[in-house]
């Protein structure tokens, strides 16, 4: 079980100042700016639930999962893993999770796929017996045969990562964390590495966390979404009632100049939301929120048009990117 | 516990032996290095006896495990300093494993690994074509295999304090080149110390550099005998222990820097 109670981390960073003087000034004085990454984090976590963790670029996802990980201390608040703080006891919390982070390789080994999935099964002292039972599941479901005397460094990123995943569950973890696993593969790779995260779930009850851009790999696997914005979670609970309450909207967003005045439409009414926001590389930019219910993204552009006029515009979809934003606007953000 | 680490020695032992090119070119330098030594030392002694004590016999076989152990007395302080300039030193954390002695294992396998391919070898061509001497006593013999192996760990212990050096510098090469020029000149593998001035002699004694090279070389030749031999053994040993603690103490500061600022 995950237990994480008002835990809020603060990312310190000396400043550099440039130039060589600079450098032998901040040999004795030194800038520090502290920057608050997450606060106020509090969420349980039962053993086999699969939890998508999301939210906008920065907004504190990878914070977290290190956080849980027990790579980063909290400053304040406290993580419990199965009754462990991972912080302190780094060995003992290693043996019961798994990782695997979208931009960072695990398979550091130079050795062919078999030898480093072997070296694996010594370095987490597993039997043999459950070893090699876990091996031929994830060698056939991720479809790891042809794969398995290449050297972990020829291989393409999609294979790469599904080795990765096998990496991560090979040890029967308990909990295991997935960073963008899922990030620059093709369709159907994505769609293997669904299933095995699936399987891996409904066979060992493997709690997964996971962390995704892409709305399908959280629809597709997690029942339970915490939803995170600038450091703070602004929703816990089930995927469907997050649509409900938030995906319904979609948003067109019209680039202007910024000395145009923008006209709103008058059928527009008070049916649609507008959110004004400068920019210096786009220059003026309106963002229209409308139910799809109602309107159709082809109305909306045909009446601003009418009014105004418009360099550029853009149609979001209904990504995570949207709802986030939707949920941000709602709480009274710009 | 422990066969986990022999697991990760073993892999690199593979890893070794997955690279010929490398191997030949290091064998061709490494041989080089040996004869281009010995001929400067056959060209000092130019038909004398003695020079500060050393017959050329004894020089030269000193000369060539000088060199050679040298050449092994480093360790993992380029992986390391990578996994910390990657930041893939986080994900290594996840690892129940202690990096420090995973990153040994791993090196010291590839270290037997390759004495076997390039050291034996090399030393045998060598005894063959320059007559090198045989240890003086066969308690030196043992006592030269056992101060290799403390060298050895030493040698990784040290590099490891210098790896961990890539938290707080973003250039590593200089105390790299640094570091090397203080071995090969203060643990004896370039000249005999006791060939040094008795000041400089004694403020290597202050160094851990002479328990890398000088003692167990000095041992094998019979250049330390009798009580100081076995004190020379007692501080290498002490040495490994002072160091370790260092390096430990070192690595929680620097792992500080990933824990709480974020790397
Ligand atoms: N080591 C660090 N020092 C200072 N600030 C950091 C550090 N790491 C991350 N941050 C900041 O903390 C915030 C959260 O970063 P984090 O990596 O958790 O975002 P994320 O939600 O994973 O984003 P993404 O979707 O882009 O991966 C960002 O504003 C980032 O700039
Ligand atoms: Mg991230």
């Amino acid at each position: 079980m995950i237990d994480v109670r008002n835990v809020r981390k603060v990312y310190e960073r000396i400043e550099k100042t440039p130039g060589l003087w600079g450098a032998v000034k901040s040999l004795f004085v030194q800038r520090r700016k502290t920057f608050v990454a997450v606060e106020h984090l509090n969420f349980q976590i039962q053993q086999g639930e699969m939890v998508a963790y999301i939210g906008a670029n920065g907004a504190g996802k990878s914070t977290t999962i290190k956080l849980l990980c027990g790579i980063l201390t909290p400053t304040e608040g406290e993580v419990l893993i199965n009754g462990i703080d991972p912080s302190q006891k780094r060995i003992q919390n290693a043996k019961q999770i798994g990782a695997v982070f979208g931009q960072r390789t695990q398979l550091l080994w130079d050795l062919p796929v078999r030898e480093s999935f072997e070296l694996l099964k010594h370095i987490y002292e597993v039997e043999a017996s459950s070893f090699g039972e876990m091996y031929d599941l994830c060698v056939h479901v991720l479809q790891l045969e042809a794969l398995l005397n290449v050297p972990v460094r020829q291989l393409s990123l999609g294979q790469k990562m599904r080795c990765e995943l096998a990496a991560a569950f090979l040890h029967s973890p308990s909990i295991v964390y997935l960073d963008e696993p899922t990030i620059g593969l093709d369709v159907s790779v994505k769609a293997r590495i669904r299933t095995f995260i699936r399987e891996m779930n409904r066979v060992h009850r493997t709690t997964v966390i996971l962390t995704s851009h892409d709305m399908q790999d959280i629809e597709e696997l997690c029942q339970r979404v915490i939803l995170i914005d600038q450091g703070k979670i602004m929703y816990d609970g089930s995927i469907d009632q997050l649509k409900k309450e938030y995906g319904q909207e979609r948003i067109v967003e019209f680039h202007m100049e910024s000395s145009v005045e923008w006209r709103q439409p008058e059928r527009f009414g008070s049916f649609v939301t507008v959110k004004h926001a400068d920019s210096e590389d786009v220059g003026h930019t309106v963002s229209v929120g409308f139910d799809p219910t109602i309107w159709s993204a082809s109305e909306i552009i045909s009446e601003v048009l009418k009014t105004n006029k418009v360099n550029d515009l853009k149609v979001l979809e209904g990504s995570i990117e949207t709802i986030v934003r939707a949920i941000y606007e709602r709480n009274g953000g710009g | 516990m422990v066969k986990k680490y022999l697991m990760l020695a073993k892999s690199s032992i593979h890893l070794d032996i997955a690279y010929p090119a490398w191997y030949w070119s290091h064998l061709i330098v490494t041989f080089s290095k040996l004869v281009l030594m010995v001929s400067f030392w056959s060209a000092v002694f130019d038909g004398k006896q003695l020079i500060n004590g050393w017959d050329l016999s004894s020089l030269i076989t000193y000369t060539v495990l000088s060199m050679l152990l040298n050449e092994y007395v480093n360790g993992a302080s380029w992986e390391l300093s990578n996994l910390i300039r990657t930041g893939q030193i986080s994900v290594e954390l996840l690892r129940p494993y202690d990096l420090h002695f995973r990153l040994m294992a791993q090196d010291v396998g590839a270290t037997i690994s390759n004495m076997m391919r390039t050291a034996v070898p090399l030393v045998l061509f060598m005894a063959f074509v320059y007559h090198l001497q045989f240890p003086v006593t066969i308690l030196a013999g043992i006592l030269f295999l056992w101060t290799v192996m403390v060298a050895i760990v030493l040698g990784n212990l040290i590099d490891l304090i210098i790896g961990t050096m890539a938290f707080w510098l973003e250039n590593m090469w200089g105390l790299r080149v640094f570091k090397a020029a203080l071995f090969l000149f203060f643990n004896g593998a370039l000249i005999p110390l006791n060939m040094f001035p008795d000041w400089l002699q004694y403020l290597c004694m202050w160094t851990p550099f002479p328990s890398l090279v000088y003692t167990p070389v000095g041992i094998f030749t019979g250049r330390i005998v009798g009580e100081p031999m076995w004190i020379a053994c007692f501080i290498q040993l002490l040495w490994v222990v002072v160091i370790f603690i260092v390096l430990r103490l070192v690595w929680r500061v620097a792992l500080r820097k990933v824990t709480v600022f974020g790397g």
